[in-house]
């Protein structure tokens, strides 16, 4: 194998593993898609378009073994702890005291996507393609991109925001919930 | 809408924005001229802008949550099974692009260069700037309309959670119904509850904002009355404790936004008050 490519491929490791983080439960899962992906890809590398960016390809192989396992293991994974499987420490790597509770809400409303909801969602607001580069990743219309990606956050805002507002209007809020 | 055949085409602009379209205005994914002639409808709509708001709060949030995976360090086991992997692998049929990099086997020797980073091409991935603002703004706004739900008695007191009961207590509220801004008032359990301001959200609608400090847990938090007169908190936000005093900004120092303020983005469009209006707003029962 050309090391140039392998070295490529390397480079692309830590975004490579953010999306994967993004997309499965646990950075065990997440890892094991990467490397699945990886090996998948030096084993088919001679369709690989030198010039063409590595990157679309890459996670082009990588949404794919994806949706394979998706469509495998209709039985759900044993829960990982959310201390496990994320990092929760800060972007400035102190630990913060509210990203647990919003990650673990964050964690099962992903969980709950349609996983081609979910690919969107990874693609546009995590790795930070634009919607068109998003339609070409998916091989699908860009309008369908917006509406999955637009479903996606309704279906965000609802699990990880907002379940209580419209009963808050009617209730007093200082009483207690159980 | 009627359709009226005389008047002008309707420009994407001029429509009701839907929630897609709310969605690609917070995404800077629209056109510039039409994201222009959209923005001071928004800004003049507090409902537009709540949903403009929550959509850059869960982009942020997940920008938040999963960014930091870059800075981890890959597993070496996963660089090595993919190196045995290429060394297994027959040398690739198509025609090498450059000369081969041998930067990462070799070390450093003299002459060798850096492996390609391909991603460079796409510098939004290299730009962190303001994330840790965007989480503050956006824990605020998932936060604040999850309070309701995160304060089961029994649970043992998560810092937001003991956050959210202290700021939904009976003295505040009483503070936030009748209070002047500067007032304060000491819980139990050493906290402070110091009243910052008033905000205006609407005609008739009113938000205190507070600072809580001394406590187990410090923070910010909005509260907002409701028609009912309770004051229900609407947004809520924990400071990073004393031992780490720059709190939300990174350590650039780049951003001009408090986490006050990133407080009151997750809101929406806020007034604050002087103390004359205040003292009206209060005189009229908030009303």
């Amino acid at each position: 194998m050309e090391p140039n490519f392998t070295n490529e491929l390397v480079a692309m490791l830590p975004r490579l593993r953010r999306f994967a983080r993004a997309l499965t439960r646990s950075v065990e899962e997440a890892d094991d898609l990467v490397q699945d992906t990886c090996e998948r890809a030096l084993a088919n590398a001679a369709r690989y378009t030198p010039g063409t960016r590595l990157d679309s390809w890459l996670f082009r192989i990588l949404q794919n073994r994806w949706l394979d396992r998706c469509r495998q293991s209709a039985t759900r994974g044993q829960e990982v702890p959310v201390e496990e499987a994320y990092e929760v420490v800060g972007a400035d790597g102190r630990r913060d005291g509210l990203n647990l509770i919003v990650m673990n809400r964050l964690r099962s409303a992903l969980d709950t996507l349609p996983p081609e909801q979910r690919l969107v969602l990874v693609a546009v607001c995590v790795d930070g393609l634009s919607y068109k580069e998003t339609a070409e990743l998916l091989d699908i219309p860009i309008g369908t991109v917006m509406s999955r990606l637009a479903r996606a956050r309704a279906q965000l805002h609802e699990l990880v925001l907002a379940t209580e507002e419209d009963q808050r209007e009617e209730r007093p809020a200082h009483v207690a919930q159980s | 809408m009627s359709h009226n055949p005389e008047t002008k085409p309707v420009k994407p602009e001029d429509r009701e924005p839907d929630d897609t379209m709310l969605m690609a205005f917070a995404d800077e994914a629209l056109p510039p001229e039409t994201a222009a002639a959209l923005a001071p409808r928004i800004a003049a709509d507090p409902q537009l802008s709540t949903k403009v708001a929550r959509f850059k709060a869960d982009r942020a949030l997940l920008r938040a949550a999963f960014d930091p995976v870059l800075e981890e360090p890959v597993p070496d086991r996963l660089v090595a099974a993919i190196r045995a992997r290429a060394a297994a692998e027959p040398a690739s049929p198509a025609p090498a692009r450059r000369p081969a990099l041998r930067a990462i086997e070799g070390g450093e020797g003299p002459g060798s260069a850096p492996p390609a980073p391909v991603a460079t091409t796409r510098p939004i991935a290299l730009r962190r700037r303001g994330l840790s603002f965007a989480l503050a703004a956006s824990l605020a706004l998932l936060l604040g309309f999850t309070v309701g739900r995160l304060v089961p008695s029994s649970e043992p007191p998560a810092p937001t959670l003991s956050l959210a009961a202290l700021v939904e207590s009976e003295p505040v509220r009483a503070l936030a119904e009748q209070g002047t801004s500067g007032e304060s008032v000491a819980l139990a359990g050493g906290a402070t509850v110091l009243l910052l301001g008033t905000l205006e959200r609407g005609p008739g609608r009113y938000c205190r904002e507070l600072e809580v400090s001394g406590g187990p847990q410090p923070g910010l938090a909005i509260l907002c009355r409701s028609a009912e007169g309770t004051w229900p908190v609407t947004a809520l936000v924990a400071l990073v404790p004393a031992e780490a005093p720059s709190g939300f900004a990174p350590a650039g120092g780049e951003i001009e936004h408090d986490p006050a303020e990133a407080l009151r983005e997750a809101v929406g469009s806020l007034r604050l008050l002087d103390r004359e209006a205040e003292a009206a707003a209060r005189a009229r029962g908030w009303r």
